[in-house]
């Protein structure tokens, strides 16, 4: 191989390599600030320290700038969701804890995983001291003419199941709150939505009501929502409610 | 400063190199020295400061060593060894030294004195092996005296090697730190970019995705821990310590590559490893390579017959593993790897040559383990309770922690780390590491080192997990 060559080869990997600096120095001034998506998320941001010699012989300016330049590298969500997606492609693994990746690849909530299976369920007369109070407030509501309308929207884990790892065994007696609330609230006649209807709409197409990697709903799945809610609201209310 | 960090990574590594390659010749030198202390001093700036005067006074006490003869040269050159011996010691085992006291004066219900607690030098083990190495060196004139200070302090602080090694023998390099014309040439830039990459992509897929695995599993006491989980534990260990510094050694040789240094291998295949003595041939190639050298040889190898033989390979091993650290764990770990060399010697090689090859490494790999666990723990009572745990045979169930992720890069590692079985694949790193002219191998090389790099990059910005089991030696 000629030199020229290997020369290239060495000069395009330097530029790989340097990218993040030109990027640094050059790019925002030259051709304004490239923007990339953050990240959103919880979190404090680093501030830096100023360079003083007691800073740096303690070792925190370092640790701090350290922190600092990989939090505010402009590349870093990038490289994030890279991370995340190659975790997920090659190993079915999600970096973020919360996330549960179930059978054929399906994403789930842990926290929705945990009302599925009735886990974060509130007691029963705490559940119904709520119910109660709603009732007292439709009660006062309807000296105005307004009604109002609970929605009980549940979880991927209600709709799809099927795929959830096989260490989250559901028993059917357990209360969740879902179910306490239907209960609750048909036994206080307080007009409600079970969006857990929902499955009987999902095995009656193939239009998925949540994305495979998705813990919301598709917009197919949000456009059956919303008609939903139009025709209880039309049906509560008989005003007409333009689609 | 960390070779895996982000800082070291975007913008210290190639603004360094950038200013190294367009540097005339005669400078390189001196910008490769700066670089060094820039390194050095981003981390540890106090000792930079103390670690400037100790070579100083070096560079002109090995200059009137090469210089005397007779009498006066081996006085001044017991004097250098003991500085730097003494600094080790003083800065490194004080402690230890103090609280061993500590114990015997309170059997003795005497007071105790008080620890001093002084902070450990970065490198400072790495450091003065190879100041050691310069002196006796220079001594036994196997090498010529540096006259440059510039080029002295730069064997001493080149920053790829600085803080965790390979241990650079000055022999080896000596003619490199006044010409590098013929070791750099584009095919060694391009090979060495490629093995830094690759020692990158060890340590940040698969050392510390191991770590994550393992640290946990040894903060539980040891009776919280299954069987099953103790030899995962134990194995994830064996090969989160292995990529870890071999990933570590591969970065170092590969930067010096690019800067036109040839440094010795640290590792080739360790634990496809026959015995424990083929094992240390595998291991930590260089420190094995300076303690027969500086240490083994000079107490008389194997020329005074059997037993002062066995004697003198198991003191070795014992500094061996106190040059570890500062505690009885890293001594057992030396004195039982010792234990297995003379048993070698013995009869335990003969013996594993009739079992076969398989059995012999599957063996000496389960050795391997169990020393690993003196070296892993906190202390020698932990060190027996998890050893207990992994030969007690009870439960298996192991489920607990480790998810695909983590199993897949056991799987992996494991596949690295005994694909040397084959004769063919053993030999494949000198090939691929080399200064090859052949296309299709720079070609690979190329784009290999790319992807490797940003997913390595996409890690290290996704975590933060990025420890170095090397850098408290």
């Amino acid at each position: 191989m000629k030199h020229n060559l290997k020369y290239l080869i060495l000069g395009l990997q330097m530029v790989i390599i340097l990218i993040p600096a030109i990027y640094v120095s050059l790019l925002p001034s030259q051709i304004g600030e490239v923007t990339i998506d953050q990240l959103s998320g919880s979190f404090y941001p680093t501030r830096k320290l100023p360079l003083k010699l007691d800073t740096w012989f303690s070792g925190q300016y370092v640790s701090r700038m350290n922190e600092y330049v990989k939090e505010n590298y402009p590349g870093r969500p990038w490289f994030v969701r890279l991370n995340n997606q190659l975790d997920y492609s090659c190993f079915h693994h999600s970096s973020n804890e919360r996330i549960v990746v179930g059978n054929n690849g399906e994403l789930y909530d842990k926290t929705y995983i945990d009302a599925w299976l009735g886990k974060d369920a509130i007691a029963a007369d705490s559940a119904e001291s709520i119910v109660r109070k709603m009732s007292h407030l439709q009660t006062y509501l309807h000296n105005f003419q307004t009604q109002i309308l609970v929605i009980t929207p549940p979880g991927k884990p209600t709709f799809m199941p099927e795929y959830i790892p096989g260490h989250y065994q559901k028993n059917e007696q357990t209360a969740t709150n879902r179910t306490q609330f239907t209960r609750l609230l048909n036994q206080y006649h307080i007009p409600h939505l079970d969006y857990a209807q929902f499955p009987k709409i999902q095995t009656a197409t193939t239009i998925r009501l949540y994305p495979r990697t998705g813990l919301h709903w598709s917009h197919w799945g949000a456009a059956i929502a919303a008609d939903s809610m139009r025709n209880k609201v039309i049906s509560l209310t008989g005003q007409y409610i333009r689609r | 400063m960390v070779f895996s960090s982000i800082i070291f990574l975007l913008y210290f590594f190639p603004a360094f190199l950038v200013l190294y390659f367009i540097s005339p010749q005669k400078w390189k030198n001196a910008v490769a020295l700066t670089g060094s202390s820039v390194f050095y001093l981003w981390g540890a700036p106090v000792f930079f400061f103390l670690l400037m005067a100790g070579l100083i006074v070096d560079f002109y006490l090995n200059r009137l060593i090469w210089y005397s003869d007779g009498k006066v040269k081996k006085r001044l050159l017991l004097l250098v060894i003991f500085i730097n011996t003494a600094t080790l010691v003083v800065c490194k085992y004080l402690d230890f030294f103090a609280e061993n006291l500590n114990t015997v004066l309170s059997v003795f219900s005497f007071a105790h004195i008080p620890l001093p607690h002084i902070l450990l030098p970065v490198g400072i083990s790495f450091i003065t092996f190879q100041k050691l190495s310069y002196t006796l060196d220079i001594f036994r004139e196997k090498a010529p005296v540096q006259e440059n200070f510039i080029n002295y302090a730069l064997y001493i602080l080149l920053f790829p090697q600085l803080i965790a090694g390979p241990i650079v023998r000055y022999n080896e390099v000596a003619q490199q730190l006044s010409d590098r014309k013929l070791t750099e040439h584009i095919d060694y830039k391009l090979a060495g970019f490629f093995r830094f990459v690759t020692g990158l992509g060890k340590k940040v897929l698969i050392a510390n995705t191991l770590g994550e695995f393992a640290d946990p599993l040894f903060a539980l006491p040891p009776e919280q821990i299954s069987t099953g989980m103790a030899w995962l534990g134990i194995i994830s260990y064996s090969f989160q310590i292995y990529f870890d510094f071999a990933g570590y050694s591969d970065m170092a040789i590969g930067i010096a590559l690019m800067m036109g240094f040839r440094f010795a291998e640290n590792f080739h295949f360790p634990y496809i490893a026959q015995t424990i003595t083929e094992f240390w041939r595998r291991w930590h190639i260089s420190l094995g390579n300076w303690m027969r050298d500086y240490l083994y040889i000079p107490l008389g190898g194997n020329r005074n017959g059997e037993w002062r033989t066995y004697i003198n390979l198991w003191i070795v091993f014992l500094i061996s593993g106190f040059w570890h650290g500062a505690s009885w764990n890293f001594v057992v770990w030396g004195a039982f790897h010792g234990f297995f060399l003379i048993a070698d010697r013995i009869f335990l090689r003969q013996w594993l040559h009739f079992l076969g090859r398989i059995p012999s490494v599957i063996i000496t790999y389960v050795t391997v383990l169990v020393g690993w666990v003196f070296f892993r723990a906190d202390n020698l009572s932990y060190a027996f309770g998890f050893l207990g745990r992994m030969f007690a045979f009870e439960n298996f169930h192991t489920e607990l922690f480790a998810d695909t992720r983590t199993l897949s890069i056991l799987i992996i590692a494991g596949v690295f780390s005994f694909m040397g079985l084959s004769a063919k694949i053993e030999q494949m790193p000198e090939k691929i590491y080399s200064g090859t002219e052949a296309k299709p191998i720079i070609i690979f090389r190329a784009v290999a080192a790319s992807f490797l790099g940003l997913v390595c990059l996409a890690e290290l910005f996704a975590r933060d997990f990025n420890p170095f089991i090397y850098f408290r030696f």
